[in-house]
């Protein structure tokens, strides 16, 4: 049996935060909360959407002994010079954040462009290192990331996000 | 088809364990050869794999009618094997998952360690390379 992963959210203020396991979708938008509804939650052009404070949660290892070298990365256009900014990144990684209640402001943590095609390295870490092993059941670092558009945004764009990891059985 | 257990060190119980497309089976110098997927029923895991006694490592299916073989030299190389798995478009109803089976090893040549890695595709192609990494979706 493989191991089981989940993608977890938190919400709410930090020292309150609620976490939501296996999310439905990562629907981003202008309030802090899981599995959003953007036609309800909409950005205004120039705005930034609320930060996502994302977890990659193996929850049962299967018959696996170690899971380790997260990739995230998005797919997808994001026209009118909007930008998708993350804490993920494989060079100067700053280890895991600590929670903070998300904001719509310009991010403090998601402060590297995140990708588009596949990293050529892990680009989120486990226990703070890229180089970090989950060996039983636990957690990612925080993945945090956020969409700033620019007062010249449109709707209609779509991106996804994928992710990849090893498991070593 | 069997029913293949694992005991999980970390709950304390025995799950089942499902067969994979590509499993691996390793022949020792002794002539004994443990499988992941044992005929005592019981799955194994890579690091139970003697690689001091290791003569061949290969990687079998019940689906396709290949077997990759690496004739193995246990003095001077150091065996590799672990699943790259991808979540395409998570959490959308395009969703698409992907299993890669990466096998093979390392080797100290001249100071340096030099891969030589096996990657095989969903579609059963095989790729040779010398980095893990070089092998991605796009």
């Amino acid at each position: 049996m493989a191991a089981i992963v989940e993608i977890d959210e938190q919400n709410g203020k930090s020292d309150s935060p609620l976490l939501t396991h296996n999310i439905s979708h990562t629907n981003m938008g202008s309030a802090d909360a899981v599995n959003l509804d953007p036609l309800i939650c909409p950005v205004s052009p120039g705005g930034n959407t609320c930060e996502k404070w994302q977890l990659f949660h193996v929850t049962n290892m299967g018959t696996s002994s170690r899971v380790r070298d997260l990739r995230i990365w998005r797919s997808g256009n994001l026209n009118d010079g909007a930008v998708h900014m993350t804490n993920a990144t494989p060079k100067s990684y700053l280890g895991a954040p600590v929670y903070t209640t998300p904001s719509a402001s310009i991010s403090q943590v998601a402060k590297n462009i995140m990708p588009t095609s596949t990293p050529t390295q892990a680009n989120l870490g486990i226990n703070g290192s890229l180089n970090g092993n989950l060996v039983s059941p636990g957690y990612s670092d925080f993945f945090v990331h956020q969409i700033q558009t620019t007062p010249k945004a449109i709707a209609g764009n779509t991106s996804t996000l994928n992710y990849q990891y090893d498991e070593v059985a | 088809m069997a029913n293949y257990k694992f005991f999980q060190k970390d709950t304390g119980q025995w799950i089942d364990a499902p067969g994979e497309t590509w499993q691996w089976e390793a022949y020792l110098d002794d002539g004994t050869i443990l499988k992941q997927f044992g005929d005592d029923l019981l799955f194994h895991q890579f690091d139970e794999i003697d690689q001091n006694k290791l003569a061949i490592f290969k990687m079998v299916s019940s689906t396709y009618p290949q077997t990759y073989s690496v004739v193995f030299d246990s003095q001077n190389m150091k065996l590799i094997h672990f699943y790259r798995n991808t979540v395409l478009n998570a959490g959308t109803t395009d969703e698409i998952r992907h299993r890669l089976y990466y096998f093979g090893y390392e080797k100290k040549f001249m100071g340096k360690t030099e891969k030589v890695l096996m990657v095989i595709t969903p579609s059963n192609g095989l790729i040779l390379t010398p980095d893990p990494d070089l092998v991605a979706y796009i």
